[in-house]
């Protein structure tokens, strides 16, 4: 166990689901605010957005779908949720961890990769072509993002020497990995907006394939995606403070509020990225992917690696 | 306290809305895009996402037998509107409203559309299936087994060679920036187009005659041409998700509509345009679809050209003998290109559906 790590019990448990709830609906607040300014009215209301959405989504009906493969196409919906809060599990919360596994890093590679499989079924459950055709934007973008993402992931791995994230955060006492691994830390970042679906990165649930993977989704099967999807955000967003931003660390207010000041202001900026960029379809992403992306975060991983062995 | 009623109340504060275009009613339309935008609800993009069904114009026969279904889809609490003239659109909206909020209406709806399911709303949902085109792909005598009675889709080369299932699906008419009316039948293998054939759904009643019906304000003046060239440059803006430029390209279109002074309007539809050419993040986009950047420009110079001609009198008719010959060329260009990619050729073609309905119309 990483010193002053603490491993807590099942009312952490519950306690972190809570908190990756709030920190969901307050970056959909978010997104809500800024929405409703770029459309000329006022913010505040614009804030309240998921709280409508929400009420409005319980009392819609869910629909059933001719030949749909309902199996399959709700494990995909629920799915999103649940591997987000996998994720969170080993997000430490300044000195709190719901889990301090020995391959934290490697745990929270695997819970994105399960997001293909979840995506793609939500995609092909639903016997639509336009979800159909988002299920294979997802795998086309997933091709593209994933290796960068696992590199990133190793830098401040190979750093610490650690694949457990407390010993990550503890590594980067004296300078945040941020500082001399920045393009680890883009394309981390990256890779969060990419498995949540979102933005630049949303071509699955475009608009232009009426919602793609989101096309026949309604009521709460909706909102389970919809809210899955701003937990992945979050979950990704606490990660990259755990592995680049220094976690907890931080004066005069405690650690874990730190983790949250620090989480909060990361997603407002994966939110917000939204509304700046353009929708990047799967096949233009593979060329910027495979020709600059990934050979610059191999040129990161060398430069971490000679740093680390000197 | 009743806690269905506070949730109702909490559930209609921000409905989403399914616009529906029919030929010739953009003015419609776009009326109730800005109410839309005003009141802070959302356009929905597909029948799942919406709780009203607004058809903007008098659906033909073809359209009607479309659109039938499209509201059938819709999960519920739902309400179906139509109107013919933007000013009609608030009082519609506000009505909905109210008869969402109407536990009573709602479930008689709901119970009507269970009875008519069968009392088995789970295996027979009164869902009909919009997106595949089911009696295309069903080629008569398949002994096979069909999951819903659903044709299975065959096989066929891909344009790597490879053995691959092909999907026969309906683009069209109820989509976001997408030509009113417009249907494009696609044979797609994985998202990639590798047939197409266009058609498009046209009005009830309609004739070319346009000044005596709901779309002679649009086609009435230079102005309303101009704003229509805004609303499509918006749309092409949209489906890249371009969300502020695109904001910037409908709030033309508004103030084109609107009367502002045209020599003001015109500098900024030109600015925007400049805007357009220079932006690298919009060309990488698009580099690979050879003229949507080019045409995404022209037809913002459109806008602009349309204005600085005389801008209130009566602007001549599109010829529908040209606009047929372009709804023509969509299958040789669109074909080999991914759905996405398509979707971006299409509405950059700023095609003008509603003089080529009236044609088709009459000939049928």
């Amino acid at each position: 166990m990483a010193d002053g790590i603490l491993q807590v019990g099942p009312l952490g448990t519950v306690i972190a689901t809570v908190l990756l709830g709030v920190v969901a609906v307050l970056a959909a607040g978010f997104d809500g605010a800024v929405g409703a300014r770029l459309q000329g009215r006022r913010a505040l209301p614009g804030a309240a957005a998921p709280v409508w959405e929400g009420a409005r989504l319980l009392r819609q009906r869910r629909r059933t779908i001719v030949a749909a493969d309902s199996l399959l196409w709700r494990i995909g919906v629920v799915g999103l949720l649940v591997v987000a809060l996998l994720k969170v599990a080993v997000v430490p919360l300044g000195a709190w961890t719901v889990a301090d596994l020995s391959v934290g890093v490697v745990w929270f590679n695997a819970m994105d990769v399960m997001v293909w499989a979840l995506v793609w079924l939500v995609g092909w459950g639903a016997n639509s072509a336009h979800a159909l055709i988002g299920g294979y934007r997802f795998l086309g973008q997933a091709l593209s993002y994933e290796l960068p993402l696992m590199f990133a992931l190793t830098g401040p791995a190979i750093a610490a020497g650690s694949l457990r994230v407390g010993e990550v955060v503890a590594a980067q006492e004296e300078l945040w990995f941020v500082v001399w691994m920045p393009v680890a830390f883009l394309v981390f970042c990256a890779g969060v907006v990419a498995f949540s679906v979102w933005g630049p990165f949303g071509a699955a649930a475009g608009g232009d394939i009426a919602g793609g993977v989101l096309a026949e989704l309604s009521g709460v099967d909706r909102l389970l995606l919809l809210a899955g999807r701003y937990a992945l955000l979050s979950a990704g967003a606490g990660f990259a403070v755990a592995l680049f931003l220094g976690g907890g660390s931080g004066p005069f207010a405690p650690a874990w509020v730190w983790t949250l000041v620090k989480t909060l202001a990361v997603l407002a900026i994966l939110v917000g990225v939204r509304r700046l960029l353009p929708v990047v379809r799967p096949d233009r992403l593979a060329e910027v992917a495979w020709i600059v992306v990934l050979p610059a975060v191999l040129l990161q991983l060398l430069l971490v690696s000679v740093v680390v062995v000197r | 306290m009743d806690l269905t009623a506070v949730v109702a109340r909490m559930a209609v504060r921000r409905p989403h809305v399914l616009v529906v275009e029919v030929p010739g009613w953009g003015r419609t339309r776009m009326t109730a895009e800005r109410e839309l935008r005003r009141r802070g609800w959302v356009p929905a993009n597909s029948p799942a996402d919406a709780d009203i069904l607004l058809t903007c114009g008098t659906p033909g026969p073809e359209f009607s037998e479309i659109v039938d279904p499209v509201w059938d889809q819709l999960p519920g609490p739902r309400v179906r509107i139509g109107a013919t003239e933007g000013d009609q659109v608030p009082g519609l909206l506000d009505g909905s409203r109210r008869a969402l909020l109407d536990g009573t209406v709602q479930r008689e709806d709901a119970e009507a559309r269970t009875a008519a399911a069968g009392g088995t709303p789970d295996e027979h949902g009164d869902m009909d299936h919009e997106d595949m085109d089911h009696e295309d792909m069903d080629d008569g005598d398949i002994d096979m087994p069909m999951p819903g009675g659903i044709g299975l889709a065959e096989g066929g080369t891909d344009r790597d060679g490879l053995d691959l299932d092909v999907l026969q699906v309906r683009l069209g008419p109820v989509l976001q920036h997408w030509p009113a009316g417009l249907v494009v039948r696609c044979s797609l293998q994985g998202d990639v187009v590798t047939d197409a054939a266009v058609e498009v759904l046209p009005a009830a009643g309609w004739h070319l005659d346009r000044t005596h019906d709901g779309a002679g304000a649009l086609h009435g003046t230079a102005r309303s041409e101009s704003a229509r060239y805004c609303d499509q440059a918006a749309g092409v803006l949209a489906l890249l998700d371009l969300e502020r430029l695109s904001l910037r390209a409908i709030r033309l279109r508004d103030a084109v509509l609107d009367d502002v002074p045209i020599g003001k309007v015109a500098a900024e539809v030109e600015r925007l345009g400049e805007r357009l050419r220079r932006s690298r993040t919009l060309s990488w986009s698009v580099q690979d679809l050879p003229g949507v950047h080019e045409r995404l420009i022209a037809l913002l110079d459109g806008a602009r050209t349309a204005l600085l001609g005389d801008a209130d009198t009566a602007a001549p008719l599109r010829s529908p003998a040209a606009e047929t010959e372009r709804l023509e060329r969509i299958p040789g260009l669109i074909t080999g290109l991914d759905v996405a990619g398509a979707r971006l050729v299409i509405a950059s073609l700023g095609l003008d559906t509603a003089v080529v309905a009236a044609e088709g119309s009459d000939r049928g």
